[in-house]
């Protein structure tokens, strides 16, 4: 069995680290479990609030 | 797409689009006499950009990775075609059937232009792989030397970006450590940044790990450091923030400058609106708020997303500027907000002119032509367009391009009568929307909560008239 953690993961639009385990099915070091970490936050509904409803169109395709 | 960019198409790119480009012919001289040779293998100096990612919604690199446009033809071989295109392309051309060429009206991705196939190269695609007769130049030796020998035409190198290279996890830090640490071709770099930089906690934004394989930590205390920085203390395998990440890079000695690509690094933008948690600010912000500062240069290319064309002039500035030995970046002439003169002022070329001069609705402001609801023709100053306080060359540059290569329209566009009774023509089309002000300080804030405050928003019908 081994763990690793893949950071930064790529090919993708924003961040995003990987963590795996590996077990040994008796042939071969096979991934019984993944976690994915989303690892940036910018807060846009925090940012949304107390806005006029109408600012949504500007600021949520900025995400 | 093109796999083979030359130095004459990039010099052809250019020259095309000079005056949009805002480069002048002495600039389109010096640029051709800078790439006077052409960085065929990466023995050939061939500067080294990093490209770090903050709190990004990846817009600015989509933006600049899908500007395409027109360039002469040229003579390509059909089997790449057939293997790209399929059949219906390839026909006899006037070299004959094998090889067969083919005249083509090539549409080109403006940042191949400029990185060449590094990118190719880092998403794992090499011109040599393509080629088929070259195969036996494809990946040799380890990782690594695939990624010093693979960068064969690019007029930059492109060393680190997540979004487009190909590896993952603690080889790609490797990489990042070594050129940070002078490794490149130049033992220089230019750092671009997009994304805000979380000043109230870098933990909200993670970049990579701590850890370059082999036990070894990418930032270590006894990193050299200049410009005012020195490296801290990262426990091995620990999550780098950007803030961590960006103060390594900023104030390495091989960093001669940062270019601020999009409006959250330049000022904030989008993350830095009212209301947010995080504390994001831009870059330039941020090493100066530092103790000691780091004092190395920033260049704003502000917008949400940048035109490609500002950072293309931008890059292009710095290829026909800079001298190669000693290796010393020339940064354009900035103005008082950090962004290139050249290209964020109006036709009229002065600072501080703001695009309603080049506007085609600027007859009708004031008058009773202009428009009072979203809809109607004429100047929308009214309905809270951003443009009196908006300095740049949207108006004349067009955002998004056509098959063709032709621009198609900006965010306000024309519509209406001029006050002779003609028709306003704008040569880009028309989106009939106000300017956000996306290229200024202040963006989202100063647009959204003032585009709609309580004296505009009863002149928008149908919506929230309370």
């Amino acid at each position: 069995m081994a763990t690793f953690k893949i950071a930064p993961f790529n090919r993708l639009e924003g961040h995003l680290d990987l963590d795996a385990t590996t077990t040994n099915d008796g042939f071969s070091e096979v991934v019984t479990n993944v976690n994915n970490m989303v690892v940036m936050f910018r807060g846009i509904e925090n940012i949304m609030m107390k806005r006029d409803p109408r600012d949504g169109p500007i600021i949520t395709p900025r995400t | 797409m093109n796999f083979n960019i030359t130095r004459r198409q990039f010099l052809q790119y250019c020259a095309a689009s000079a005056a949009a480009l805002g480069l002048s012919q002495t600039d389109l001289l010096k640029l051709e006499k800078a790439l006077a040779t052409p960085q065929t293998t990466c023995s050939q100096p061939s500067p080294s950009v990093i490209w770090l990612t903050g709190q990004a919604c990846s817009g600015c690199p989509v933006s600049l990775l899908n500007r395409v446009v027109q360039t002469g033809g040229d003579y390509y071989d059909a089997d790449m075609l057939n293997a790209l295109y399929g059949t219906s392309l390839t026909q006899p051309g006037p070299l004959g059937n094998d090889p067969v060429g083919l005249e083509l009206n090539v549409v080109t991705d403006a940042a191949d232009l400029l990185v060449g196939d590094a990118v190719r190269a880092l998403t794992g695609i090499s011109r040599s792989m393509l080629w088929a007769d070259d195969m036996s130049g494809v990946l040799p030796g380890s990782l690594l030397d695939a990624y010093a020998s693979a960068f064969p035409t690019g007029y930059i190198t492109l060393d680190w970006n997540t979004t487009v290279m190909a590896a993952a996890g603690d080889i790609p830090v490797s990489h990042l450590r070594d050129i940070r640490n002078g490794g490149g071709a130049l033992g220089a770099f230019v750092l671009v940044v997009d994304g805000a930089i979380p000043a109230g906690d870098g933990n909200f934004c993670l970049v990579f790990d701590n850890n370059i394989g082999g036990g070894q930590r990418a930032i270590r205390p006894t990193d050299p450091g200049a410009n005012g920085y020195t490296a801290p203390n990262i426990s091995f395998g620990a999550s780098v923030t950007v803030n961590q990440a960006l103060e390594w890079l900023a104030g390495a000695p091989g960093c001669l400058g940062v270019v601020s690509q999009g409006a959250c690094s330049s000022y904030g933008g989008v993350p830095g609106g009212q209301g947010n948690k995080t504390g994001a600010i831009g870059v330039k912000e941020y090493l100066n708020s530092l103790t000691p500062k780091i004092t190395t240069p920033v260049i704003n290319v502000p917008g949400c997303p940048p035109h490609p064309d500002w950072t293309v002039y931008t890059v292009a500035y710095i290829l026909a500027h800079t001298t190669m030995s000693p290796f010393s970046l020339a940064i354009p002439t900035l103005d008082g907000k950090g962004r290139p003169k050249a290209v964020f002022t109006g036709s009229t070329g002065k600072e501080n002119t703001i695009f309603c001069y080049d506007c085609p609705n600027k007859d009708t402001q004031s008058t009773p032509q202009a428009a009072q609801e979203l809809g109607d023709a004429g100047c929308l100053a009214a309905l809270g367009c951003k443009g009196p306080y908006t300095v740049g060359d949207c108006p004349v540059r067009g955002k998004n391009t056509s098959d063709d290569g032709k621009s198609m329209d900006w965010c306000v566009g024309a519509s209406g009568q001029n006050s002779a009774g003609g028709p306003l023509v704008s040569h880009v089309g028309e989106a009939r929307h106000p300017c956000q002000g996306c290229i200024e300080p202040g963006f989202p804030d100063w647009a959204s909560l003032t585009v709609f405050n309580e004296k505009t928003s009863k002149k928008i019908k149908g919506f929230y008239n309370e």
